[in-house]
């Protein structure tokens, strides 16, 4: 039996007759409803993921709803550190989900979730049965693993579109071998003694993972304005690993590593570096990895209902928003078992998955009228940029692109820009320009500033300059749209930054790392 | 010299301390309403396991930085933490950072935090 998306919502909607759902982000009663694990509906769905995951393990390699087949779409595909961590775990989390529906032909399942600020330790419940990668169900070995899905992975391969492969080719994964050497050497597979670093001896997390799911660190995570510090920083591509976000770098990156056996004392001493899946790319063999993530997701769904609430963007800037949206994610498998290309912005809202979340911890942060702002609406006065090209030593310099979403009126304007530059780059200049198209001199279109190094420190680490956009060219950047900033060597690439005498490896290369405006 | 120079020296001269001793930075201006500062980490390549501890200068932890999904030898990348803004009342941020797991505790290596800097993060609370 196959289950479409237009039945799993017709039957839920059925449902809304009988039981009062509230609001989700989308404004509109979810016909679904995830629990959290530690209530009773909750420990319900939860013997209802057994059978599931039971189910799963017992299919063919061969089947798209088997296990290690979906795990291998995340070791695949997975984005950290940039800013579709969130919508791509919610398609994989949500896929899921569906395909859970089809293999216990039950239209009513839904995902729990591990409120880990609530419960600061391994439930109880996912020690037993095959909730647990210990389970004699789940394989026993790298060995026995590869001769399974070796061939599986083979196959995808060889069927793979040319945009697949240029995804998978960030990652270098130009062939199945690829994938498998990482698995076994990243290390991403553990042998099933090993396959979860907590036990039920010890199931509690150590200090600075309780630390990182805190309330007080919850509440933190949930506490920015805008979608790249909640929820990670830009990027070009999604398996590029840049910048985190604070619900990722804290308490996700937490549990995924205490879970998988990296646990460290009080003191800060390292108690183990063990084993354990969820510290790998491999993370979804262990069937937490799913409670975790639905957190995860609920985490987002109440910091968008709160910035609904407030009046403030859900989503990145709109500069950026067709960048971010058009990224294709193209390895999913939906509740067909079909593997059809999607883009992010189809997972910017829950959508057709068409679920909404029993209230847990951090609740509070979303305002009990929504539409009531803040007494003192506050406009943004950072505005991040996104490097075009950071090598200074490219023919036009480094650039950046920025957008003022609010352009502040008649404020000083800074750039602040962070340069990593080689050793003894003593005596260089740089320019910054403003749109400049020009020799990028003093009182020549765009020139705002030059900034030259002073004295004799070894440059061991990237520096941070801020640097004043004085009028008119604040009254430029701030028009609508985007506006580039320059920074260019002054001069001919000099002695300082070119190798020197007896170097044989190539030049050291000078890069703008960020560049970031704002307003005073 | 120019005030936005002077800063950029001090960033510079004060990220250069981070693999002796504590971090020191000056904030550019002071927080507008709702916002807050915060503190961006560039963590570069660290062993499995490894981790990157902030602290207060009394010792009390802030944050820990926990890589995930890392492949072996390659950065970390960029992480933004929350600071308590008492840290930030008096202009400057003082903290401690550390790296676990990697040997040792010691004070983090140029290749193993690469740069340290404050943001200011507009919030609700």
């Amino acid at each position: 039996m196959s289950i479409t998306r237009r039945r799993a919502i017709a039957s839920g909607a059925a449902a809304i007759a009988t039981t009062a759902f509230p609001l989700s982000a989308t404004g509109a009663a979810a016909p679904h409803r995830r629990y959290n694990m530690a209530s009773a509906n909750g420990q319900k769905m939860i013997e209802r993921y057994a059978e599931a995951v039971r189910v799963m393990l017992k299919r063919d390699p061969t089947d798209p709803f088997n296990w290690y087949r979906y795990t291998l779409i995340h070791t695949l595909d997975c984005p950290h550190g940039n800013w579709w961590f969130l919508p791509w775990h919610r398609a994989y989390t949500g896929y899921f989900e569906q395909i859970c529906r089809v293999v216990l032909k039950d239209d009513s399942f839904t995902l729990p979730y591990w409120d880990w600020t609530a419960v600061q330790e391994v439930p109880a419940v996912m020690f037993k049965d095959v909730l647990t990668p210990t389970a004699s169900e789940f394989i026993e070995s790298y060995d026995k693993f590869a001769d399974a899905y070796g061939p599986i992975l083979d196959s995808w391969f060889a069927k793979m579109s040319d945009d697949q492969r240029g995804q998978l080719g960030i990652r270098c994964y130009r062939e199945y071998q690829d994938v498998l050497y990482d698995i076994e050497h990243g290390p991403m597979f553990f042998p099933r003694p090993k396959a979860r670093g907590l036990t039920p001896q010890n199931p509690k997390f150590d200090g600075y993972t309780t630390f990182s799911t805190s309330l007080p660190k919850l509440l933190d995570a949930l506490s920015p304005r805008d979608f790249m510090t909640f929820g990670s920083l830009p990027t070009r591509f999604h398996s590029s690993l840049t910048g985190f976000g604070v619900l990722e770098a804290f308490p996700h990156n937490k549990v995924h590593n205490c879970v998988g056996g990296i646990v460290y004392n009080d003191d800060g001493s390292v108690k183990s570096v063990g084993d354990g899946f969820m510290q790998s790319n491999m993370s979804p063999v262990d069937p937490i990895f799913f409670m975790h993530h639905s957190n995860i997701d609920r985490v987002w769904d109440l910091w968008t209902r709160k910035q609904q609430g407030y009046g403030y963007p859900t989503l990145p800037p709109s500069d950026l928003l067709t960048q971010w949206r058009s990224e294709k994610l193209l390895f999913f498998t939906d509740a067909q078992g079909t593997n059809l290309p999607h883009t992010a912005g189809e997972f910017e809202t829950i959508g057709n998955f068409a679920y909404d979340y029993e209230p847990a911890s951090g609740e509070e942060i979303v305002p009990k009228k929504p539409g009531v702002k803040q007494n003192v609406k506050p406009k943004l006065q950072t505005f991040p940029a996104l490097i075009a090209d950071a090598n200074l030593n490219a023919p036009n310099g480094a650039s950046a692109k920025v957008a003022l979403a609010t352009p502040p009126a008649d404020t000083p304007l800074f750039a602040t820009i962070t340069l990593d530059l080689p050793p003894h780059s003593h005596a260089e200049g740089f320019k910054v320009l403003v749109n400049g198209d020009g020799n990028g001199n003093p009182g020549s279109p765009g020139f705002a500033e030059m900034f030259t190094m002073f004295g004799n420190h070894a440059m061991t680490h990237p520096i941070k300059l801020v640097v004043p956009i004085s009028r008119p060219l604040g009254a430029t950047l701030s028009k609508a749209g985007t506006q580039t900033i320059s920074v260019v060597q002054a001069g001919a690439q000099s002695a300082n930054l070119m190798a020197m005498p007896g170097m044989t490896q190539a030049a050291p290369v000078a890069k703008v790392l960020s560049v970031e405006v704002s307003s005073d | 010299m120019h005030a936005g120079l002077r800063l950029a020296f001090a960033a510079a001269v004060l990220l250069a301390a981070v693999e002796a001793q504590a971090v020191e930075l000056t904030l550019a201006r002071k927080p507008a309403a709702h916002e807050e500062v915060w503190l961006e980490v560039a963590v570069g390549a660290l062993p499995r396991g490894a981790v990157v501890r902030i602290d207060r200068p009394d010792g009390q932890l802030i944050e820990t930085i926990s890589p995930f999904a890392v492949r072996a030898g390659e950065r970390a990348g960029t992480y933004r933490v929350a600071l308590p803004q008492a840290l930030a009342a008096k202009g400057n941020v003082e903290v401690e950072l550390t790296v676990l797991g990697n040997g040792p505790p010691h004070h983090p290596t140029s290749e193993e935090v690469e740069s340290v800097r404050l943001i200011y993060v507009p919030v609700t609370r």
